[in-house]
C-alpha cells in the first residue's frame, strides 16, 4: 500500500506541477501579443492593418507603409464614417455609391463567432419570441421551449408544461417533415434587436429548418424547400454544426452556419441563398470568425493563435480579394521556446476551444527531453553513489524520467522510502 | 472490530456531526428562502434566463461549504488523535494499521456524506417548485465537483494532520491547496461534465494518502 500511495503522490504532484509551474512562468513572461485587426480600404482597394507592438499600436498597409490616424481614417471611410462626418470629411460617394448616414448605419454588419460558442454547456430551454406580435417592440414570452425528442413549452411562472401549445407545435413540426430529435439549434433569445429571426434547427437527419412564432402560431419550414433550385442540393447535403443568429438592421443575413466539414456559410435573402465563405484554413475549434460589413463590402476575418486569414466579398458575395498571414504563436516566441525547453509537458484544464473543462496537454521540445535524460542520469548516479538505488526509489526515478524538473522538485519535497 | 471502531468514531464525533449537520441544513434552508424571495421580487422568465444564459445559480454561494465542512471534520477527527499520540493505540490493534486507519476514514466519509446529502436534497426539492426538471440535472452536475471537493478536503486534511513531521505537513498543505483548487474552476454550469468521471476516480484515489501518513506515524517518524 505504501508504495502505491507514494507512486500516486508523485503522479499527483506531476499533474499539479505541470499545471501550476508553467502558469506561474507565463504570469511573469507574458507580453502583449495581439493579432492584427484587418481592414479593407474601398478607396485604395487593398488591405489595411492595425498592428500591436509591445509599446504602441500602428496603422499600416500591406506594403508596410505607416499611416497617421487621420490618414488611416480617410482611406477607410466606411469604417470611420461617424468621425469623418463629424469632421466634415466624409465623401459624398465612393464608386458611385452615395454615402448617406442612414444607409451607412443600416448597412453595417457585425458578427463574431468564437470557438467556445460552438462547444459550450447549455440547457435545452429557450424562449421562442413572437416575431409578429403587432407591437413596436419585441417582448419576452411567458414560456420556454424545450426542443429535444419532442417539443414542449413550459410556463415559467407556474413551472407547468403547456399541453395545448406543445401539441400545436408538435403537429406543426410533423407536418413540416421534422424528424425528432433536434440535433443543433441556434437563435438569439433577446429582445434588444431590430426584429426576431427565430431559430434555425437541424433535425435527426441533419436537415435544416427555420422556426418562428408568428402571432402565437408556429411557423416552421424546411429551408431546402424555400431555397432556389440551384441551392437545394447544397441545403440537402449540408450537415450543420453551429447556427449563429444575430439580427442586423438590414435583415440581409438570416444566419451564419458552420458545418461539420469546418466550412462557414452565409444564409442570405428571401431564398435562403447559401453562400460559402471562401476561407482556406478556417478551423472553428481554434479560430475566431469576425464578419464586418458596410455599404460596399463584407470583410470576413478568421484569427487563430498562429494564423490570420481574411477575405473581402462584394455586396453580391463575390470574392474581391483575400489575405493571409502567419502569426508568431506563443510557443514560437523566445519565452515560449524557453518554456518548451524547461517544461517537458504542460497541463491546462481550460482552453479557448471549449466552454467545458478538460485536460489540454502541451508537450515540450526535444531540449526538454534531453534535460529529462540528463536529470535522470544525475539522479541514478546520485542514488548509486549513496547505495540507495532500489525498487523503492522507482517513483522518484519515473517522476524525473517523465517530468524532468517537476520530478526533481518532487524527489526533494516528497517523503523518502524507508 | 469494524463496527466497534465505527461506533467509537461515532461516539467521539456525534456532537460535532450534529453541529455540522445543523449548520449545513440551516445554510441550505437559507438558500431555499432566498430562492423563494428571488421568485417573489422578479419575473420567473428573468430568473430562468439568468440561469440558462448567464449561468447565474442561486446556490453558488455555498460552493465552498462542503470544502469547509470537510476540513473541519478532518481536523476534529484527527487532531486529538495525533496531539496526544492516541493513534498509536489504534495502530496496535490486531486489525493492522491500514485497515484500522481505513475504518476511521470510512467513518468520517459516512458522516460527511450524511451532512451533505440532506442539504442537497433540500435545495433540489425546493428548486423543483420553481424550476423544470432540467434544473435538477443541472444542479447535480454543478454541485458534484463541490461535493467531491469536500470529500477530497476531508481526505487531504487527514493526510496532512496525520503526517508526523512538520516539514511534510507544510508540503502536504501546499499540495492540498493546489489540488483542491482544481475542484473549483467552474465559472458556468456543467463545466465539469466531460471530466466528472475522472474527477470522481481521482477523488477516490486520495483515500490512500492518509494511509501513507498513518504508516509513517506508526513507524515513529518525527518523534
Amino acid at each position: 500500500m505504501k508504495n502505491f500511495a507514494r507512486t500516486l503522490l508523485f503522479a499527483s504532484g506531476l499533474v499539479l506541477l505541470a499545471h501550476y509551474l508553467p502558469a506561474g512562468y507565463w504570469l511573469l513572461a507574458t507580453k502583449l501579443r495581439r493579432p492584427p485587426i484587418v481592414y479593407y480600404s474601398c478607396t485604395e482597394k487593398e488591405f489595411m492593418f492595425f498592428r500591436y507592438t509591445n509599446l504602441t499600436a500602428i496603422r499600416m498597409d500591406a506594403h508596410g507603409k505607416v499611416y497617421e490616424r487621420e490618414e488611416f481614417e480617410r482611406i477607410l471611410p466606411l469604417d470611420h464614417w461617424m468621425q469623418l462626418l463629424r469632421d466634415g470629411k466624409l465623401p459624398d460617394a465612393i464608386g458611385g455609391v452615395t454615402l448617406a448616414p442612414e444607409a451607412l448605419r443600416r448597412e453595417r454588419l457585425s458578427f463574431r463567432i468564437k470557438p467556445a460558442m460552438i462547444d459550450t454547456p447549455s440547457v435545452n430551454l429557450t424562449p421562442l419570441l413572437d416575431a409578429d406580435t403587432g407591437r413596436v417592440r419585441l417582448e419576452m414570452p411567458e414560456d420556454f421551449m424545450r426542443l429535444g425528442s419532442t417539443i414542449e413549452f413550459i410556463h415559467a411562472q407556474t413551472n407547468v408544461i403547456e399541453r395545448e401549445k406543445s401539441a400545436l407545435y408538435q403537429s406543426a413540426f410533423k407536418a413540416a417533415g421534422f424528424v425528432f430529435p433536434a440535433t443543433v439549434m441556434g437563435g438569439n433569445p433577446s429582445t434588444t434587436k431590430p426584429y426576431d429571426e427565430g431559430y434555425f434547427v437541424a433535425d435527426a437527419t441533419g436537415a435544416t429548418f427555420h422556426l418562428r412564432q408568428m402571432r402565437g402560431k408556429p411557423d416552421i419550414r424546411r429551408v431546402s424547400s424555400l431555397a432556389s433550385p440551384e441551392d437545394k442540393p447544397k441545403w440537402e447535403a449540408l450537415k450543420p454544426l453551429y447556427f449563429h443568429v444575430q439580427e442586423q438592421d438590414n435583415r440581409e443575413v438570416h444566419t451564419i452556419i458552420v458545418d461539420k466539414t469546418n466550412q462557414a456559410w452565409f444564409v442570405v435573402g428571401k431564398n435562403y441563398h447559401l453562400v460559402p465563405i471562401p476561407l482556406k484554413n478556417y478551423n472553428p475549434a481554434r479560430m475566431s470568425l469576425v464578419v464586418r460589413g458596410d455599404l460596399i463590402n463584407r470583410l470576413v476575418t478568421a484569427t487563430g493563435d498562429d494564423y490570420v486569414e481574411a477575405v473581402v466579398l462584394d455586396r453580391d458575395y463575390g470574392l474581391v480579394d483575400r489575405y493571409s498571414e502567419p502569426l508568431v504563436a506563443r510557443a514560437s516566441t523566445p519565452a515560449g521556446k524557453l518554456a518548451r525547453a524547461i517544461f517537458p509537458f504542460t497541463l491546462r484544464f481550460e482552453d479557448v476551444s471549449s466552454g467545458y473543462l478538460g485536460v489540454f496537454p502541451e508537450f515540450g521540445s526535444s531540449i526538454a527531453l534531453a534535460v529529462n535524460g540528463a536529470l535522470l542520469a544525475a539522479l541514478l548516479a546520485w542514488l548509486a553513489n549513496r547505495k540507495q538505488l532500489s525498487l523503492s526509489r522507482l517513483p522518484e526515478i519515473l517522476a524525473v524520467a517523465i517530468g524532468g524538473l517537476y520530478g526533481v522538485i518532487l524527489a526533494i519535497l516528497m517523503p523518502k522510502p524507508d | 472490530m469494524f463496527k466497534s471502531l465505527l461506533y467509537k468514531e461515532w461516539i467521539k464525533l456525534r456532537i460535532y456531526w450534529l453541529l455540522l449537520f445543523i449548520v449545513n441544513l440551516a445554510f441550505c434552508g437559507f438558500l431555499c428562502l432566498r430562492l423563494r424571495h428571488v421568485f417573489r421580487i422578479n419575473e420567473a422568465m428573468a430568473v430562468w434566463s439568468n440561469w440558462i444564459f448567464k449561468g447565474y445559480l442561486f446556490y453558488r454561494i455555498c460552493e465552498y461549504v462542503p470544502l469547509l465542512l470537510g476540513v473541519v471534520l478532518g481536523c476534529l477527527q484527527f487532531f486529538p488523535e495525533t496531539l496526544s499520540k492516541r493513534l498509536r493505540l489504534v495502530l496496535h490493534l490486531p486489525l493492522g494499521e491500514s485497515r484500522a486507519a481505513s475504518i476511521h476514514l470510512v467513518a468520517g466519509l459516512l458522516m460527511l456524506a450524511t451532512v451533505y446529502l440532506p442539504g442537497l436534497a433540500l435545495i433540489a426539492v425546493s428548486s423543483s417548485l420553481y424550476f423544470p426538471p432540467d434544473f435538477q440535472a443541472n444542479l447535480l452536475l454543478t454541485y458534484t465537483p463541490w461535493l467531491l471537493g469536500g470529500l477530497a478536503a476531508y481526505l487531504l486534511t487527514a493526510f496532512t494532520v496525520l503526517e508526523p513531521t512538520w516539514r511534510l505537513r507544510v508540503v502536504y498543505l501546499l499540495f492540498s491547496a493546489a489540488l483542491l483548487r482544481l475542484f473549483f474552476l467552474e465559472d458556468f454550469y456543467n463545466s465539469y461534465l466531460r471530466i466528472m468521471l475522472s474527477l470522481t476516480i481521482c477523488t477516490s484515489l486520495l483515500f490512500v494518502f492518509p494511509l501513507l501518513s498513518t504508516y509513517r506515524f506508526g513507524k515513529g517518524y518525527g518523534s
